[in-house]
């Protein structure tokens, strides 16, 4: 193909070199900061947020959610997630470990089956049951979102373990590394790509669901979009719906930093 | 000696077990009353308890026996009858309890429905690496759908609160499921029509790739409630704008808004595998093929399709899965379909409501994911049965 110093890829590892690269540009960045920035300055001056939406839709009246403020909602969705989504990145690599070494093998077939009919599940779905196995409230939606995302971290684990090659655990052994050592220094830093994955989409998922979890009593973004459905007001439906998806595109770009930042470092191995 | 334990059904079996010491089914007076929870051996109907005992303990001495085909056997038929005496016992109690009782219901509790996982590993854990055609297992998946359909339609399931929901809304049910597939599959089938040229586009035009999947990516990280919420203003200005598009039915709420998000949401999947499939396509396949004497069509007819076809429909299956399950967020703005009993019940604070509109959205997904999936097992080429094993 091109030049001869390239190592040779097959058609499928192109497309996920490009699926991989194409997420980091420079345009991206340069937004999302301008983005960020601007969510919390209209999220700390909510009068200069009123004029704004003044602007936009004119002629109305209530620009503002009045229960409760921008920031206190931006606050609560993201508690809502960072705790759901932390324990479900703990407990699903733990459990993707587990699975895969010697005393956990047995159990391999079943988990992965598991998880996987689990993620057919709409995630609203999960949200919408939580209601009747814990009532109402925030307590409730962080369970619910925690039993979700833990099925995306769960596979890219067990995936991402299962593709290490086994010649390096081989050599790792022949160098003498306790299995504690192999796993530290070696399985998980070749499979964090892939494990950087599953957490990255489960938190996607997390904070998109999470903008549901108004109806189930937990606060957050959802809150201001589904007030604002309610009482037919466009400017709050946008104000949320804006925020949230700020939220959701930031996380999403850190998180695919992080990934292509492991993807290079086993490049030239 | 020391004795080899086959791991995954010992933990069914002690699951099975913990399941019967759990509440099994609770009992309400009326709608909204507190359940009073019944353990397995405190009901008034159904086998004794002594007999999923007996049938866990079976299966946890099938753990400890070399793993033959017919101990294998044995397992999954002892999880079945494990199975079909929950779901008895729950229908003959159900009835016996709800009798006196003029507004009476039963729910199943967290008993049963560990009851329900345990009997899951167990069968599918003999299931695993077993060599069994493929209607055979799917039949075994199947069995304790019927019974409990069967058990439903024959009226055996009637005390289940959430049957009483269902017979209740029995033409809006079937109205909001009509909605329900009218929104998700025309949506996939608009998705399709404009994510396949799309990646195609991305293949042929390498300029153009970066843009593309920018773009689809982009759109599936926004949440679905703000996609839904966005969507609403502009098309309710266009509606006020233009008559026309207001007569087709073109609104701020409802369908249109509904059907264009889940559109959007469904193209990642379909664009992708779409690009993926043609990526599949080595080139080294096509001079073979070539080399062979193939015309054009041949080559299309014999290699490029059948390698492409089974890649691209996998993404129509994650697309349609994830269209029905936006489908349900989709009612929070009035675009109705079976979302609409799940909010509708959330505003109520009616649990058995939620749980009537959320087991068919379950339920859908699932068919059509295991459906699909048969369907691209079946397309795919032996040779590549290793690149899409699911």
């Amino acid at each position: 193909m091109s030049s001869s110093s390239q190592p040779k890829l097959s058609a499928r590892e192109r497309f996920r070199v490009r699926m991989i690269m194409g997420s980091a540009d420079v345009v991206g960045p340069v937004l999302l900061v301008v983005g960020v920035a601007a969510l919390l300055w209209f999220a700390a001056n909510p009068a200069q947020l009123e004029a704004l939406l003044r602007m936009i839709f004119p002629g109305r009246r209530g620009y503002l959610y009045e229960r409760a403020s921008l920031m206190t909602l931006l606050g609560e969705h993201l508690v809502l997630v960072a705790v759901s989504g932390s324990a479900a990145a703990v407990v699903g690599i733990s459990l993707g470990v587990l699975v895969t070494r010697s005393v956990g093998r047995d159990f391999l077939g079943i988990v992965r089956d598991l998880s996987s009919l689990a993620q057919t599940f709409p995630p609203v779905a999960v949200l919408a049951l939580a209601v009747p196995a814990l009532g109402f409230g925030f307590k409730p939606a962080v369970v619910a979102l925690f039993v979700y995302s833990i099925l995306p971290v769960i596979n890219n684990t067990i995936s991402g373990l299962e593709a290490v090659p086994p010649d390096i655990v081989e050599a790792s052994r022949g160098m003498g590394m306790t299995p504690v050592q192999i796993l530290l220094f070696t399985e998980l830093p070749v499979a964090a790509r892939v494990i950087i994955a599953g957490v990255r989409t489960s938190v996607v998922i997390n904070i998109g669901t999470a903008t549901i979890g108004a109806v189930v009593g937990a606060g957050g973004l959802g809150a201001i979009i589904i007030s604002g459905l309610v009482r037919d007001n466009y400017a709050l439906v946008f104000t949320g719906a804006v925020s949230a998806a700020v939220l959701a595109f930031s996380a999403d770009w850190c998180f695919a930093r992080l990934e292509r930042s492991f993807y290079i470092a086993r490049s030239d191995r | 000696m020391r004795l080899a334990c086959e791991k995954t059904t010992a933990l069914g079996a002690v699951i099975g077990i913990g399941a019967l010491s759990l509440p099994f089914l609770l009992m309400k007076e009326n709608r909204v009353a507190l359940g009073i929870p019944y353990l397995y051996h405190t009901l008034p109907g159904g086998p004794h308890v002594l007999l999923p005992i007996t049938l866990l303990v079976m299966s946890l001495a099938a753990a400890f026996l070399p793993q033959r085909p017919a101990v294998r056997a044995t397992k999954i038929v002892l999880g079945q009858l494990y199975l079909a005496v929950m779901l008895l016992a729950l229908s003959l109690s159900g009835a016996v309890l709800v009798a006196p009782e003029a507004f009476g219901r039963v729910s199943p509790s967290t008993g049963f429905w560990l009851a329900v996982l345990a009997a899951y590993i167990l069968i599918q854990g003999s299931l695993k690496n077993a060599p069994v055609v493929y209607p055979v297992r799917m039949f075994i998946g199947a069995a304790p759908l019927i019974l409990a359909l069967g058990l439903f339609l024959g009226g055996g399931l009637d005390s289940w609160a959430v049957v009483m929901e269902f017979a209740n809304r029995r033409d809006r049910f079937m109205s909001e499921l009509a909605t329900h597939l009218y929104i998700s599959l025309t949506a996939v089938g608009l998705a399709t029509l404009i994510g396949v040229p799309l990646g195609v586009l991305a293949w042929k035009q390498r300029h153009l790739e970066k843009p593309v999947f920018g773009g689809v990516n982009g759109l599936q990280t926004i949440p679905s409630l703000a996609l839904f919420g966005l969507m609403i203003a502009p098309l309710a200005y266009l509606s006020r704008q233009f008559p026309l598009l207001r007569e087709l039915g073109v609104r701020g709420i409802g369908n249109a808004p509904a059907l264009i998000a889940v559109t959007l949401y469904a193209l990642l999947p379909i664009t992708r595998n779409a690009y993926a499939g043609l990526a599949a396509i080595e080139t080294g396949v096509i001079d073979s093929g070539r080399g062979m004497g193939m015309t054009r069509v041949e080559l299309m007819r014999y290699v490029e399709v059948p390698i492409a076809l089974p890649i691209m429909l996998s993404g129509v299956r994650v697309s349609t899965v994830q269209a029905i399950g936006n489908t349900a967020v989709a009612a929070l703005i009035g675009a109705g379909g079976l979302g609409a009993f799940v909010f509708q019940g959330l505003g109520q604070g009616a649990p058995d409501l939620i749980v009537m509109g959320v087991l068919p959205i379950i339920a859908l997904s699932i068919f059509v994911d295991r459906g699909l999936a048969v369907l691209i097992a079946v397309l795919t080429p032996p040779g590549q049965k290793d690149v899409l094993n699911d």
